[in-house]
């Protein structure tokens, strides 16, 4: 077999094996075509699928309001992206640095901040909607 | 160590008399200062253009994109570790966060990045006895590298990561292609399941991975380009820049990840992958054909704790003289496996990497034509290091290095002035020691201690003029900036 047949037979081979090794996970709850998109390429990286986060630091959102979820959603859209520029924020803009500093809350610092500003409020309420529905875990 | 590292501090401010020679020491070393300080205000001027951006909030450029910062993805904020969102956001094709192109300015960020390093290193024993220098320039400010790189989500299911350095070659500078990887990725729900599936190319065999324990990514993050090593390291570790892969790879419930690549040199249509390189030169390593790269690793997360088990390999035939690709190759096996376990949350952070990877070789094209003494040999390389972050400021680390072989007169031999062999082992181990503060996301400093207990298979007199290992140990200071 010449190496560019055998470069396409390993390509198309490996595509059907990572298909076919699909069955072998159990069921996990919560996943399926119906879960937002935003939900599965932002929110659950951090959140989970099913909104029970794993790591202590990332809050559970599994079965919390859909309405507070919401609205802490658009908290974090209102308060002022912390500057990534932070060294000349701190050099040459200290001023700037202080007010941003002084109206931005702990939360608004978090990392909810940026990703916030990059989602839109129709995004926001599917996400919402979708972990409202999800059952939290022991 | 502390030892080790007072004698290099002494040697390095041997200037204190005041002859002619100390004058021109002196005038060198003043000249070094206003060089790296010349270098570093480059820098700051760069990175205030580029903050005046409009529509820039953060940088590099996936944190303007993500609009976060760089510790959401990078442990600890100590690049390159990455977080459990670090990893997702890279194998989700770097798609998170705002796309390049919308908004009032018809681009919502500059999906461009500069990093620069500058720093010292000092040996413990820069000459060896008879005056000869081995590790050269010896305490002096130098810049060691700047890279540009373009990192951005192209499309929702599209994304790369592309880096251009500048590097210090001690001396002369070249430029060279760093990491490539592009990459495009959707999701699918067979049977209730999340199967996230990737069709990846990048120029870098383990570039691609998430994890800290393979070559590409593993401790120590960085070195200083003047610090020693030993003469030995696996294939799979030797082809960055000079390849490039088509593959795919499926990520199944976020737990078990499966990935096959094929490999082929960067010539032609990947030239981009491989700028620098000089394959007619004959300084590079010139892939014959295409040559499997597979990936299988296991993950789970249960509270703050984070284990990864996994598996990682390439058999790769390469010719013996890049300039003259026909002909034989030689034949190389490596088998990788590793480990990483994480505490993660709150404001303390660890994390603990283990990597075994063997190398079975076989010198089909250098043995019949003298550039092997053998025509099977093997390298084990063995990895285990771990990092403890604090406050998304400081990180202490801490690695064992193993790197052990089979002799081979031609390729690891070292022969003393009166011209006995030495040794043709390429046996080498010994530990790594770091600490690194982060005064801002922008700007990192890092202490490195690179310290031997066993060099070229010799534990004393490794030159034949008495040298010890330890001579060899390297102390590095550096700043790293990051825009």
């Amino acid at each position: 077999m010449s190496t560019s047949n055998r470069f396409a037979v390993s390509v198309i081979g490996g595509a059907i094996a990572l298909l076919l090794i699909s069955p072998i996970a159990s069921a996990h709850k919560g996943r399926g075509a119906a879960v937002p998109r935003i939900v599965t390429w932002n929110c659950s990286g951090c959140h989970g699928v099913d909104g029970n986060a794993q790591l202590p630091e990332f809050p559970r959102l599994a079965g919390l309001d859909a309405a507070y979820i919401e609205q802490r959603m658009a908290a974090f859209r209102a308060a002022p992206a912390p500057p990534s520029e932070e060294l000349f924020y701190r050099l040459f803009m200290p001023a700037a640095a202080k007010k941003v500093a002084a109206s931005s809350s702990r939360e608004a610092l978090a990392n909810m901040v940026g990703i916030a500003h990059a989602t839109t409020l129709k995004e926001a309420k599917a996400a919402a909607a979708w972990y409202a529905a999800q059952k939290p875990k022991k | 160590m502390v030892t080790c590292s007072l004698r290099a501090l002494q040697l390095s401010f041997q200037i204190q008399h005041p002859d002619v020679e100390t004058m021109h020491m002196k005038a060198k070393f003043a000249r070094t200062i206003a060089g790296g300080v010349a270098v570093l205000g480059l820098a700051l001027t760069l990175a205030i253009l580029l903050s005046a951006v409009p529509a820039a909030h953060a940088l590099p450029s996936y944190a303007r994109q993500t609009g976060q910062r760089c510790s959401s993805c990078h442990t600890g904020g100590n690049w390159p570790q990455l977080t459990p969102w670090g990893r997702f956001f890279k194998l989700s094709g770097y798609t998170a966060g705002k796309s390049l192109l919308g908004g009032k300015d018809g681009f919502n960020y500059v999906p461009v990045g500069i990093m620069g390093k500058v720093g010292a290193t000092w040996a413990s024993q820069p000459n060896n006895s008879l005056g000869q220098t081995v590790v050269s320039p010896n305490g002096t400010p130098e810049a060691y590298g700047f890279t540009a790189e373009a990192g951005t989500k192209l499309t929702d299911f599209l994304g790369i990561f592309y880096e251009y350095s500048l590097g210090n070659n001690f001396p002369g500078w070249t430029g060279s292609t760093g990491a490539a990887d592009l990459r495009a990725v959707h999701f699918f729900h067979p049977g209730g399941q999340e199967l996230l599936m990737g069709i990846d190319s990048n120029n870098n065999p383990t570039v691609q991975d998430v994890w800290n324990t393979v070559p590409n990514w593993g401790y120590p993050f960085a070195a200083s380009p003047q610090a020693l090593g030993g003469p030995a390291s696996p294939m799979i570790d030797n082809l960055g820049g000079q390849a490039a892969s088509v593959g795919v790879y499926a990520l199944l419930n976020r737990q078990l990840y499966v990935e096959i690549s094929e490999y082929r040199v960067a010539t032609n249509f990947f030239r981009w992958m491989s700028g620098g390189t000089s394959f007619r030169g004959g300084g590079g390593n010139y892939l014959d054909g295409f040559n499997p790269y597979w990936r299988v690793y296991w993950t789970t997360e249960h509270g703050p704790n984070v284990l990864m088990v996994g598996t990682f390999g390439m058999h790769s035939n390469v010719y013996p003289n890049s300039a003259m690709p026909a002909g034989p190759t030689n034949s190389f096996t490596d088998q990788g496996f590793d480990s990483q376990y994480e505490h993660l949350g709150g404001s303390n952070e660890l994390s603990i990497r283990f990597t075994y990877i063997y190398e079975n070789q076989a010198w089909n094209a250098s043995f019949p034509q003298g550039g092997s003494s053998t025509l099977n040999g093997n390298i084990q390389s063995l990895n285990l290091n771990g990092t403890y972050t604090l406050h998304d400021r400081w990180a202490f680390n801490a690695g064992y290095f193993a790197n052990n072989g089979s002799n081979n007169a031609d390729l690891y031999a070292i022969t003393s002035p009166s011209g006995s062999q030495l040794t043709t082992s390429p046996n080498t181990n010994g530990y790594t020691l770091e600490i690194d503060r982060t005064l801002t996301q922008n700007l990192k400093l890092t202490m490195q201690y690179n310290g031997f207990f066993k060099f070229n298979g010799l534990t004393h007199n490794i030159d034949g003029m008495g040298r010890t290992p330890g001579d060899n140990n390297t102390l590095w200071l550096s700043m790293s900036m990051a825009f």
